[in-house]
């Protein structure tokens, strides 16, 4: 064959896969998405990933989990910031989508969009969803992101454990908080000094990790984290030191038990060596993970209850951690990249999250779900009550006050008051510039 | 009478030493010239890396000299140096000497000790954390000498910097302990000769020969040591995170989450440029102190 000849049959062989392209759906269309890393849902992706491009000939995936997760947020920070980007991303805690859509970095949901997806209306989008829920994902009237994961916490409670201590979980379940710390010290047993159980966990992870555990108390007690007008800072006021001081007793309570480190302590949960921690629908599988084989973990060990109550609040107000898609204002096809977003959190896909991730997402189909499924079911009946944890476009700031805050107060015997006030110096300088 | 114009290229072959030159001149111009004028020129604006800086004068200088949490990062940078530079100085140093007096039979260990110094910081770090885990080695380690319960050194703020300053010597001193035994065995065998013909002990020994020898060594290391210690930041990061309650929240963690997580790029170059300050004033400060003693 002659070096013309080949050119030819080059030539021609583009232009038959271009055609069966056009000819399978329209334009070709490559979407890139990077996520953090979680196996369960890269391999749901993954496998989403492959259906929508069976579905969309035209449409070729490439997806890319994060490494490891604590770089991931520099990672996507670094590349939006140079134009290379991905099309789609989940961001790194909820308040990044404020963030990011303050910083002009976000593909809105257009009215145009929206109809593509398949609603007429905004209306008709939001009828898919929880009531309510969908409107957080609106940043100065607009539309930025679909939910990825919706995670609804409760008190999860160990029956081995309970039993250790001679309680049974499912009639002695702490009510208010004061039962907690009660049970809290009932349920930590030492052995000579060797602490065998921890009653109550208190999580030293990070800014998220902090608001979980406190944030219902802290909005029982009447507390937040700003101020109404939400330019200022409130974690100085004494709903919040009232919270954080329970807090400290109940990390005392435990006889000055050691604060332990993350690294162990789902693997000690698994087996019954910690009695109350909390927990999502995700929780059992990564349980289940953390046992490694040991004889002890079983998921009929554990109970599922709400966060206990202060006499007088109104709600218990569970904590909701909920993760987000967004389409990088980058892409050059915002359309169908929000497409396949839609597609990924909808309908049988919606229910694949919890079936094969044990992820929640606040939709009609979920709720569907909700109605065969018991454990589905205990969680969403506790959003009834819940409220998304703080969020805010300052949230990476304000996120790091309230955790060295945290920290001070379970790890040092600094008065509470001193540091909720230097902690509230420090939003309010993140507030103010 | 007419004068000569000397071209600045006195031979042919001297435009083809500026060709040489150019791809180590470009290199330096673009990776260290170019990034410092930038810093100098962003430390003077707010600028958050999505929109166009914005010129704000001195005042990112100004926010942090009166932020609590910069000053106390200063403080807390400022202890691990001091103990860092002392620790990091009179370990070596000692080993050293112990290791040049016991002459060659140690020197096939050398492999041992300078080992830590090649190993990367992210594996360090998830060893040691896990020695730190309670209940783990060092908890158990702990217990043995009357702790009541297994405590990990790295969750509380009293303790925190004491283990990433253990981590932080182990790693390192195998560097220093190499860079003194060059210079013992630099020095001329005569000086011990002599200072054994005039009856000295092995105190007088290192006080009047083997110290004094020392001295440049001891100036290479010490500054070293200093800048090493003051840019440290792996550890901070992947082991502690800063925390907790910002027991080892030093100026670099400060400057890279201030730059990174807050997107506060100014202020974070106020920062790196104040951290420069300090290394400059301390290194010169370092240089005239020894040039004095020399002299």
């Amino acid at each position: 064959m002659t070096w013309r000849g080949l050119g030819i049959s080059v030539f021609m062989i583009a232009a038959l896969a271009a055609g069966s392209a056009w000819a399978a759906g329209g334009n070709p269309i490559k979407l890139t998405i990077w996520t953090h890393t979680h196996a369960p849902a890269n391999a749901y992706i993954q496998k989403l990933v492959a259906q929508y491009q069976s579905l969309h000939p035209n449409v070729t995936i490439s997806y890319e989990p994060a490494a490891d997760n604590d770089s991931y947020e520099n990672k996507l920070l670094a590349a939006l910031a140079s134009g290379a980007g991905p099309d789609i991303f989940n961001t790194a805690s909820f308040s990044d989508m404020y963030t990011f859509a303050g910083l002009g970095q976000l593909q809105e949901v257009t009215a145009p969009i929206l109809k593509d997806m398949g609603y007429a209306s905004s209306d008709a989008f939001k009828k898919d969803y929880v009531p309510g829920i969908i409107d957080k994902l609106y940043f100065n009237g607009k539309l930025y992101g679909l939910y990825r994961e919706f995670n609804i916490f409760g008190l999860m409670l160990n029956k081995l454990a309970f039993k250790r201590a001679g309680l049974d979980a499912t009639r002695d379940y702490p009510r208010t908080w004061d039962d907690m710390l009660t049970l809290a010290k009932k349920l930590t047993i030492y052995s000579g000094d060797k602490l065998v159980q921890t009653g109550m966990y208190e999580p030293l992870w990070n800014a998220d990790w902090t608001l979980i555990p406190i944030q219902p108390l802290l909005i029982q007690n009447g507390g937040a984290i700003l101020d109404p007008s939400g330019t200022h800072s409130a974690i100085d006021q004494a709903g919040a030191v009232k919270t954080f001081t329970y807090f400290r007793q109940l990390a005392r309570a435990q006889g000055n038990a050691p604060v332990k480190v993350p690294e162990d302590v789902w693997a000690r949960f698994a087996v019954g060596d910690v009695a109350m921690y909390v927990g999502s629908t995700w929780t059992m599988p990564l349980l289940k993970d953390s046992a490694k084989g040991d004889s002890r973990f079983s998921p009929d060990n554990f109970v599922v209850v709400p966060y206990p109550k202060q006499a007088g609040a109104d709600r218990v107000h569970a904590p909701i951690q909920a993760l987000v898609w967004c389409v990088s204002k980058q892409t050059k096809t915002p359309s169908d990249a929000w497409q396949f977003v839609q597609w990924m959190t909808s309908g049988k896909q919606a229910i694949g999250w919890y079936n094969e991730v044990g992820y929640l997402l606040p939709t009609k189909a979920m709720m569907d779900l909700g109605k065969q499924n018991a454990d589905v079911a205990k969680f969403l009946t506790l959003s009834n009550d819940a409220d998304l944890l703080f969020a805010n476009p300052k949230y990476n700031e304000i996120g790091s006050a309230v955790f060295s805050a945290w920290q001070a107060t379970l790890t040092t015997d600094k008065d509470v008051q001193g540091i909720l006030s230097s902690a509230a110096q420090q939003i309010n300088d993140a507030l103010s510039q | 009478m007419a004068t000569v114009k000397k071209s600045f290229f006195q031979r042919p072959w001297d435009r083809w030493g500026l060709i040489f030159l150019l791809p180590g001149l470009v290199y330096f111009v673009g990776l260290f010239i170019y990034p410092t004028v930038r810093t100098i020129l962003i430390s003077f604006t707010d600028y958050n890396l999505f929109t166009a800086p914005v010129w704000s004068g001195l005042r990112n200088y100004s926010t942090l000299f009166h932020q609590g949490v910069f000053l106390g990062s200063m403080k807390v940078t400022f202890v691990y140096v001091l103990v860092i530079g002392v620790l990091n100085y009179v370990l070596p140093f000692a080993i050293a000497l112990l290791l040049y007096a016991s002459g060659p039979a140690l020197g096939a260990g050398r492999a041992v000790y300078f080992l830590p110094v090649i190993l990367p910081w992210v594996v360090v770090s998830a060893v040691w954390k896990i020695f730190y885990l309670a209940p783990g080695p060092i908890g158990s380690l702990l217990g043995l000498v009357g702790l009541k319960y297994p405590v990990n050194v790295l969750t509380q703020p009293s303790t925190a910097m004491i283990g990433i300053m253990v981590i932080a010597l182990w790693k390192s001193f195998g560097f220093y302990v190499v860079l003194f035994l060059t210079g013992l065995n630099s020095i001329p065998p005569a000086y011990y000769e002599v200072a054994d013909l005039d009856g000295a002990n092995p105190l007088q020994r290192f006080r009047y020969v083997t110290f004094p020898l020392m001295r440049s060594t001891s100036l290479f290391i010490a500054t070293v040591n200093f800048i090493g210690a003051i840019k440290e930041f792996d550890p901070f990061q992947v082991i502690t995170a800063g925390g907790p309650a910002r027991a080892t929240y030093v100026m670099t963690y400060f400057t890279y989450e201030t730059a990174f997580k807050f997107l506060r790029m100014g202020r974070a170059a106020a920062a790196s440029l104040i951290m420069c300050a300090v290394i400059v004033i301390v290194t010169v400060v370092q240089f005239r102190v020894f040039r004095q003693e020399r002299d």
